[in-house]
């Protein structure tokens, strides 16, 4: 059996400024880095067998601060879905058409290609190889992005083409996944305990 | 922006057969000394909180649970939220259960859904049932159900779907765990419903589990 525990990177600029990050990368905040931190407090008594992470850098900073005595191994297919065009940008910055993209996709996501994006079927398509890549037994930590985790989750439980529900995927969040060849246990999803933890006030971070 | 409604949904705690992995059903368990000082550990992350509705299955381990984290708070019992009804399997541990009844219990789990586990509720009763509760509360605000692995798996998969029906040895299945004082949590609005957070039991690592904003 493998247990798969999925953490979203911490919070980066480009989130603060709700700017589209996709593929695109930017580094992570003051916050972000303290989220990691308080990450790295949590996973200290966990050991794991493997460490993945995306190769883009806010995934890969997040794993280096959490589990810095960790061999990372970068996957480009544990990236966040590609937003084409929209990358870089915020929703007070696109255009008209860019816009009437945007909207597409927040109304039908299974069945939307931002122009030079992904759309789900290739993330799930990545993030399914991913996974049947991973060996079948250990305890594995892979350090990705919200819809990455998403993707892991839809693979699991069935895509949904049209938006009825969705599922919340916080900064530095981890979401557990036991696999076994017959069925799939889902452990929890969006755990942010860690960032619930007080900080000594005064304290400059560790 | 549309009104929505946060749901949160807790799992009783332990009870002596689910220490011995007994089926309990609707057999009415109380918990047992673990499972108090569970409900005692979320009672000191989220009982200062304050809901719009506090819910409970009227079976005694759920409202206990309830009781033990709200004291003073009016906890409706509602029988909807109970544990499915496993009719002839209640008080059987799982090895004690001959392989070919074993698929008569299964159904539930991996359907058909509309099967009924002998003597007791399909997936699709407890999912009725569970529905019918949903549809009852109100349309904002944030609620609090006390309930079981069972209803609350049922819920989840209101939202997320049921794994296709399939015989035991197939490959594909997947199912949600629960322990025992989990906290699962929805935000509901009309349109859209939004998994926030699934089983997760933080209160239980630590006996000074800081209070939840």
């Amino acid at each position: 059996m493998l247990e798969l525990w999925l953490i979203r990177h911490g919070e980066t600029i480009w989130n603060k400024e709700r700017r589209m990050q996709g593929q695109q990368d930017s580094a992570l905040s003051e916050l972000g880095l303290q989220q990691a931190r308080l990450l790295s407090k949590r996973l200290a008594s966990e050991t794991f067998t493997q460490v993945h992470a995306s190769d883009s850098l806010r995934a890969k900073r997040t794993a280096e601060i959490a589990l810095p005595d960790a061999t990372i191994m970068l996957d480009a297919r544990l990236r966040e879905m590609s937003y084409g065009i929209l990358e870089g940008k915020t929703e007070a910055e696109f255009t008209a058409e860019e816009r009437e993209h945007y909207a597409g996709y927040r109304t039908n996501p299974g069945g939307t290609r931002i122009p030079q994006g992904e759309n789900w079927p290739d993330i799930l398509t990545r993030v399914k190889a991913w996974m049947q890549d991973l060996p079948a037994d250990g305890k594995i930590a892979a350090f990705c992005h919200g819809g990455t985790v998403r993707a892991a989750l839809l693979a699991v439980v069935g895509a949904p083409d049209k938006r009825e529900w969705d599922v919340r995927i916080e900064n530095t969040s981890i979401s557990r996944f036991l696999l076994s060849p017959q069925k799939t246990m889902i452990l929890s999803i969006n755990d942010t305990y860690h960032l619930q933890t007080p900080v000594t006030p005064g304290m400059p971070a560790a | 922006m549309s009104e929505v409604l946060e749901v949160w949904l807790v799992r009783h705690g332990e009870t002596q057969w689910n220490r011995e992995h007994r089926m309990q059903g609707d057999s009415d368990i109380p918990l047992n000394a673990l499972g108090l000082k569970q409900a005692q550990q979320l009672a000191k992350r989220i009982g200062h909180m304050t809901f719009d509705a506090y819910y409970s299955s009227d079976l005694d381990r759920a409202l206990t649970t309830g009781r033990t984290v709200f004291p003073d708070r009016d906890i409706q019992t509602d029988a909807r939220l109970r544990e499915i009804n496993l009719g002839v399997f209640e008080g059987r541990a799982w090895p004690e259960i001959p392989e070919d009844e074993q698929a008569q219990l299964l159904v539930w789990l991996m359907g058909p859904y509309d099967q009924k586990v002998p003597g007791g509720e399909s997936s699709d009763d407890l999912r009725a049932r569970v529905m019918s509760w949903l549809q009852s509360l109100p349309a904002s605000g944030r609620v609090i159900a006390f309930a079981h692995g069972g209803t609350i798996a049922s819920i989840l998969q209101v939202i997320t779907g049921r794994p296709e029906p399939r015989t035991f040895n197939d490959k594909g299945g997947w199912g949600f765990r629960l322990g025992n004082t989990s906290i699962s949590k929805l935000l509901i609005s009309e349109t859209f419903t939004t998994v926030d957070t699934v089983n997760d039991t933080a209160h239980l690592d630590d006996m000074d589990a800081p209070e939840e904003a």
